[in-house]
């Protein structure tokens, strides 16, 4: 046995803990014991849907302001650009469509398909009448001179009535549901700020018991 | 015969009441598991402490131990089998806890600056120094040192606490003690053999 196997005897010898160690032990053992009851499945779900009462009160005013804005949509008149079209063409300049008012307030589709059942040949009138809506599609050749001045006449119309003006009713139906999206962000905003405040009061957990 | 089957260092007595904590322990006993505690947490708490060179974490460690013990006592045979049982955890442990946390960084033994003289003239100086010494080995090679030294245990019993080869065991004490040796002698001036 050497020196320095002496020396590291001695560096090396047993030391004791505190002298409270047991008890320590015993303490984090019973800790450790104590059963936790580990949530269910379904507790878990309904943990995440709790809620303090202030955000259950958001919620439900959310859920009305919705059913107000989804109200409000269906009550809206149907969007402008179909029961626009016949009377911008009714007052165009020159239109011979003017000279049939009946004709005029029919969308151009249900023309369509008059004529197809009708079985009638495109006159200077429907042919006229088509060009507003299928522009160069209609045909040149039964009608040459006239149909093609009535044709480039008409060509600003039809760009005119492809972006049709929304009507005062929708714009003002437009508004209302921007302002109700607004409100229902502002609600929402209110909501979230509400729960992240009550969550460190209501979550906090607890300190972990240090010696 | 080696190992924990024979490597009992208790007094007949004190192995015969271990028996009876352990049987009692096992039963849900918690005096019993505290007496168990009180016999052996110099060992368990001495073997964490000068592996980590922290108390505070060699506490914590030593405390997870008996936890873990606790919960394995179904598993322990005889006292001698919980004296293996405890030393083994205790040196994994340890070894984990310096992987995981990486505290103070590995430097070589010839990288360590030699204690000055006048620090080493008193024993206790040396003893610190030493274990300063010790401290900067690998992993393994420290708890060979500290279960050799401490525990005083033959390179076969530390390799089945450690599960390596008697060899390498053998291979880690001479190196190290040659390092130690060689830094020693070299800062005091003498030979340390």
């Amino acid at each position: 046995m050497s020196r320095l196997d002496d020396e590291l005897k001695i560096a090396f010898q047993r030391q004791e803990p505190p002298a409270d160690f047991a008890a320590h032990v015993l303490a984090r053992l019973n800790e450790a014991s104590v059963p936790q009851a580990r949530p269910t499945v379904w507790q878990r779900l309904a943990s995440v849907f709790a809620m303090p009462r202030l955000g259950y009160a958001a919620v439900g005013a959310m859920a009305l302001l919705l059913i107000i804005i989804g109200i409000a949509l269906l009550r809206s008149p149907r969007p402008a650009g179909v029961e626009n079209n016949a009377p911008q063409v009714a007052i165009s300049p020159g239109n011979p469509a003017s000279e049939k008012p009946a004709a005029g307030n029919a969308t151009p589709e249900q023309n369509a398909s008059d004529k197809l059942k009708s079985g009638q040949p495109e006159d200077g009138t429907n042919a006229s009448l088509s060009s507003t809506t299928a522009g160069h599609h209609a045909e040149p050749s039964s009608r040459p001179g006239g149909s093609h001045r009535l044709i480039s006449h008409r060509a600003p119309v039809v760009a005119q009535q492809s972006q049709p003006q929304p009507s005062a009713e929708a714009l003002a139906a437009k508004e209302k549901v921007l302002f109700a999206l607004q409100i229902t962000s502002e609600t929402l905003n209110d909501v979230q700020r509400v729960i992240s405040d009550d969550r460190p009061q209501d979550e906090k957990p607890e300190p972990v018991q240090k010696r | 015969m080696v190992g924990w089957e024979g490597t009992t260092t208790l007094e007949q007595a004190t192995e015969a009441r271990i028996e009876q904590a352990l049987a009692r322990s096992a039963a849900g006993d918690q005096l019993a598991f505290a007496e168990i505690v009180r016999q052996h947490q110099g060992m368990v708490f001495s073997l964490a402490y000068h592996f980590l060179r922290d108390r505070w974490l060699a506490e914590e460690l030593a405390q997870e131990v008996f936890l873990n013990l606790h919960q394995n006592l179904s598993a322990i045979k005889s006292p001698a089998h919980l004296t293996f049982w405890l030393r083994k955890v205790t040196a994994h442990r340890s070894i984990d806890q310096t992987r995981r946390q990486k505290v103070r960084p590995q430097v070589s033994l010839d990288d360590v600056p030699e204690p000055a003289a006048h620090h080493v003239e008193e024993d206790f100086m040396l003893s610190e120094a030493l274990r300063r010494l010790v401290e900067t080995l690998p992993e393994k090679a420290r708890m060979v040192i500290i279960l050799r030294y401490q525990e005083d245990l033959e390179p076969a019993e530390i390799s089945k606490v450690l599960d390596m080869p008697v060899n390498t065991v053998k291979s880690h004490l001479r190196r190290s003690l040659a390092l130690l040796r060689d830094k020693l002698s070299r800062s005091l001036g003498e030979a340390l053999v």
